[in-house]
């Protein structure tokens, strides 16, 4: 073949291949979008479920409770009905918060963290120690990506790690935002695990909104799961 | 000498309820109403009232916001905010945000008059700690509450979700009362509950009712 055959030949195939490439990064970019537009589908589900279970389930125990508070003052043996109605109440509300986090609008994302660990810990027998930011801002999409990072890794931590000691590390620098959640607690062969349903859903999370996010866990060493992703 | 006041929350309803609820008292004249932050400030720049009362989750801009511009721009305001959340987390931010004062919706009208009323006259009126829900989230941990019990604080404990007496108990189990109240006192220890209704709470969670 001539060596005039040969570039020309060459020329075709870089040019075939650089299509291909705009095709595939056309496609990539679809499916994060995808992915980013499913996950934004599943909050506003968990949004609506929540204001329902507020408004719903939880005015209907503020009627009875009110009701039996008020009856109660006639019959003191309704005592115990009326806290266990309060009891059911707080639940439902507590329940709704969970499921959407209002504070995170309402206050940002510092004060919803700061909430979230009192909530999932604050019974616990473990120490928590947070290092937050407080000028770190995001928007409002990044904001429940780390969120729910955060959501996930703790409730694997009490359910899971048997940690005494946990830290939750929430910084920025210039554009990137650095999330670490570190415990104490049993950790677990990486090589070995099984991922559950919780830690690759926390991957395939953090891939959608182009961010990184690392499990490093050692057999009786704790877990760091770091998450960094552009604000 | 009456106090005016404006008051912004999205919920007309509760709006209205509320305005007809402080109207019925001599001393408070709302002068002005809205549903977002953005005319909340606007309202009070331009009526000058003595104190605003505000909610935080409001659209077009949130409270915390409404709150920070407002006294960007009229450092006196006594804002008294009322919000749904009993959270120590909101009750900080709106007061490190400058609020004089922060109540429950949840309260009584007597308590939002003479919150109103507090805020007008320069004190600041907030919640000590009404955060007396989270222990409902250690949902997370719970072993069968029974395996911790004795056999015989075991049948106690299921006499007491069912609703009986210390008194019934004695007798159904033929000990004396002050015995049955000993059993009970130690399942409520070592349960770590303080009341029938929250270990009738936690014999549910762990599916031990009918």
């Amino acid at each position: 073949m001539s060596d005039d055959k040969l570039a020309k030949l060459l020329a075709q195939i870089q040019q075939q291949q650089a299509q291909l490439q705009n095709r595939l990064d056309t496609e990539q970019q679809s499916l994060s979008q995808l992915a980013k537009r499913l996950w934004a589908q599943q909050e506003s589900e968990k949004a609506r479920l929540s204001r329902e279970l507020h408004d719903g389930v939880g005015q209907l125990l503020t009627g009875l409770t009110r009701r039996l508070q008020g009856l109660s003052k006639q019959y003191s043996e309704l005592d115990e009905l009326v806290e266990l109605s309060e009891l059911a109440l707080a639940d439902v509300r507590q329940l709704s918060r969970l499921m959407s986090p209002t504070i995170l609008d309402d206050l940002g994302l510092v004060p919803a963290l700061k909430w979230l660990s009192r909530s999932l810990f604050s019974h616990e027998d473990i120490e928590v120690e947070l290092q937050l930011d407080n000028d770190v801002t995001a928007n409002h999409e990044i904001n429940i990506l780390v969120y729910r990072i955060v959501q996930e890794s703790f409730v694997n931590i009490v359910k899971h790690a048997n940690a005494t000691k946990v830290m939750l590390l929430l910084s920025s620098h210039h554009q990137t935002l650095r999330l670490d959640v570190v415990d104490n607690g049993d950790g677990f062969d990486n090589n070995c695990i099984t991922q559950g349903i919780g830690l690759n859903s926390m991957q395939d999370r953090a891939r959608a909104f182009d961010a990184e996010l690392t499990i490093k866990s050692t057999p009786n060493k704790g877990t760091r799961i770091t998450l960094t992703v552009c604000k | 000498m009456s106090i005016s006041f404006v008051i912004a929350d999205d919920h007309v309803l509760m709006r209205q309820g509320l305005i007809q609820l402080l109207s019925a008292d001599s001393d408070l004249k709302v002068i002005g109403e809205c549903g977002d932050g953005i005319a909340l400030i606007e309202l009070v720049l331009k009526l000058n009232p003595d104190v605003v009362v505000m909610d935080i989750s409001m659209p077009h801009m949130s409270g915390l916001v409404a709150i920070d511009k407002l006294l960007a721009q009229r450092p006196d305001s006594k804002v008294l905010v009322l919000s749904m959340h009993d959270e120590q987390e909101y009750i900080e931010a709106m007061r490190e945000a400058g609020a004089k004062g922060y109540i429950l919706k949840e309260s009584s009208g007597d308590k939002l008059i003479s919150a109103i009323k507090a805020v007008a006259n320069g004190r600041t009126t907030f919640p000590d700690s009404v955060e007396k829900n989270l222990d409902m989230h250690n949902t997370t941990k719970y072993l069968n509450p029974v395996s911790v019990l004795t056999r015989r604080e075991r049948e106690v404990f299921f006499l007491v979700v069912a609703g009986n007496t210390s008194r019934k108990i004695a007798e159904l189990l033929a000990m004396s009362l002050k015995t049955a109240e000993n059993h009970r006192s130690n399942i409520y220890k070592k349960l770590q509950v303080s009341s029938s209704a929250e270990l009738v709470r936690l014999a549910g969670k762990a599916g031990l009712l009918e």
